[in-house]
């Protein structure tokens, strides 16, 4: 299903109630009646055609926004994308380790197993905060500036030597941790005494690495295409400023 | 119809436009992208992310550049494309199949498939198998847990670089574990290592 602008919001969410996290970080709430989807973005003032490629993205593998990619500002994909870093950093992670810290095992021989499993959480976190570090500090504002000298408003040559395709190849994937975790609870962790609590964790676990997904394909199928048609653009001027000289 | 993507990796521009016009012959096959060196090959891993790399390893001119290639296959599946017959076996042995230059286009077909029978017969059967893990396998993987490289882990052992990654992938495979930290959980847990022993997990 291709979700459009005419669709009530609240039949897209009926059928996939996913959305219902990246509505929060477009800062739309719920009460949302029979207006359409797009209403909700007039209403809220959003780009609805920005709007559809993120929840379009996020809930088919295979959707790409192509006509409409050219329309979105640098800013509006960052800005949309911090605030999914800091959903994960700033409420998902904290709530994770909360139950983490929980977990607990009658016997004593298996004390090791809270110190693994909490140790095992942190390096995850830590991974987690670099990953997205590096691209606020490093990648955002490199894609601000092809976005300055694509639209002429800074002559310079770019920023520095790095390019998108950096980082297309350097970015990892955030769920291969989430993805052990999830093995070492089910597979290989004598089953500790809270096991509801376990439940929980997994279903987070899931969760999260769902999201997390979504997130990078939103990265890898919005945010890095973008960039570099902004930076051929800016290639071949270049090439045919010289030839004029 | 079950559709499978394949990236052919080749300097030889007649040889790579040959293989793919003998896969897409094939229903449900899509070559998706000619590349021609292990940059662009670890680039277009990561975009499209296929499910077949058909890679002739004479492209990579380092055993770095190979490597890379290699960390970027995610779950796609590799096949070698061999040109002459100079390959060292630990080279070949990163491959799950090898196709020759002077194969025809059903011996070509069947390598292909005979590497989809294995993946589906794997993800059948895998969670019945016990993942016995062999005795070489058992101190690779205590190396790695303590947070030695791959590089460490075959001087420390005495076999090359690469046989120490195919024993990683194996263990891997067998365990459900890919990163270095959820190894040293899982030696720990299984008293394979001391949990002081174990790589600092911070
Ligand atoms: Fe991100
Ligand atoms: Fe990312």
């Amino acid at each position: 299903m291709i979700i459009s602008g005419n669709m009530k919001m609240a039949d897209v969410i009926h059928r996939q109630h996913q959305i219902a996290i990246v509505l929060n970080r477009f800062g739309i709430l719920l009460g949302l009646g029979d207006k359409t989807v797009e209403q909700v973005c007039v209403a809220c003032e959003i780009q609805l055609d920005f709007f559809l490629a993120i929840v379009n993205v996020f809930c088919d593998k295979s959707y790409f926004p192509r006509e409409t990619l050219k329309n979105f500002s640098m800013n509006l994909i960052i800005d949309y994308l911090k605030k999914s870093h800091h959903y994960y950093n700033h409420t998902k992670v904290p709530a994770i380790e909360e139950m983490i810290q929980k977990l607990c095992w009658k016997n004593p021989e298996n004390e090791t197993n809270v110190v693994l499993v909490n140790k095992f959480w942190l390096t995850y976190k830590e991974e987690l905060q670099t990953h997205t570090e590096y691209e606020e500090q490093v990648v955002f504002p490199y894609m601000l500036g092809v976005e300055r000298v694509f639209e002429g408003r800074h002559s310079d040559l770019l920023p520095s030597k790095y390019s998108i395709d950096v980082f297309e190849v350097e970015h990892n994937d955030l769920e291969e941790k989430l993805f052990d975790l999830k093995n070492i609870i089910i597979k290989y962790l004598p089953p500790p005494e809270n096991f509801d609590l376990c439940n929980s964790i997994l279903f987070e676990l899931f969760r999260l690495e769902k999201d997390l997904n979504n997130h990078a394909r939103i990265e890898d199928k919005v945010m890095i295409p973008k960039v570099k048609e902004m930076e051929k653009t800016i290639a071949r001027q270049k090439s045919s400023k010289k030839e004029n000289q | 119809m079950t559709r499978f993507t394949f990236i052919i990796s080749e300097s030889s521009l007649i040889a790579a436009t040959g293989l793919a016009t003998i896969l897409t012959k094939e229903p449900g096959f899509q070559v998706v992208r000619l590349v021609s060196n292990a940059r662009e090959t670890a680039l277009a891993l990561a975009r499209n992310k296929p499910n077949f790399l058909i890679l002739n390893p004479d492209i990579c001119k380092t055993e770095k550049s190979f490597n890379l290639v290699l960390s970027k296959l995610g779950s796609a599946r590799a096949i070698a494309f061999t040109t002459n017959y100079e390959h060292k076996k630990s080279v070949l042995d990163s491959f799950d199949a090898r196709i020759d230059f002077f194969d025809d286009d059903n011996q070509i077909i069947e390598i292909v498939n005979s590497v989809l029978r294995k993946k589906f017969e794997q993800k059948n059967y895998e969670p019945e198998k016990a993942s016995e893990l062999s005795e070489r396998e058992v101190s690779v993987l205590k190396l790695i847990a303590t947070g030695l490289t791959n590089k460490e882990v075959g001087e420390k052992l005495f076999i090359s670089e690469h046989t120490a990654i195919v024993h990683r992938k194996h263990i891997t495979q067998k365990l459900g574990i890919k990163s270095v930290s959820g190894l040293t959980v899982y030696a720990i847990i299984n008293k394979l290592i001391r949990l002081e022993d174990g790589l600092p997990l911070k």
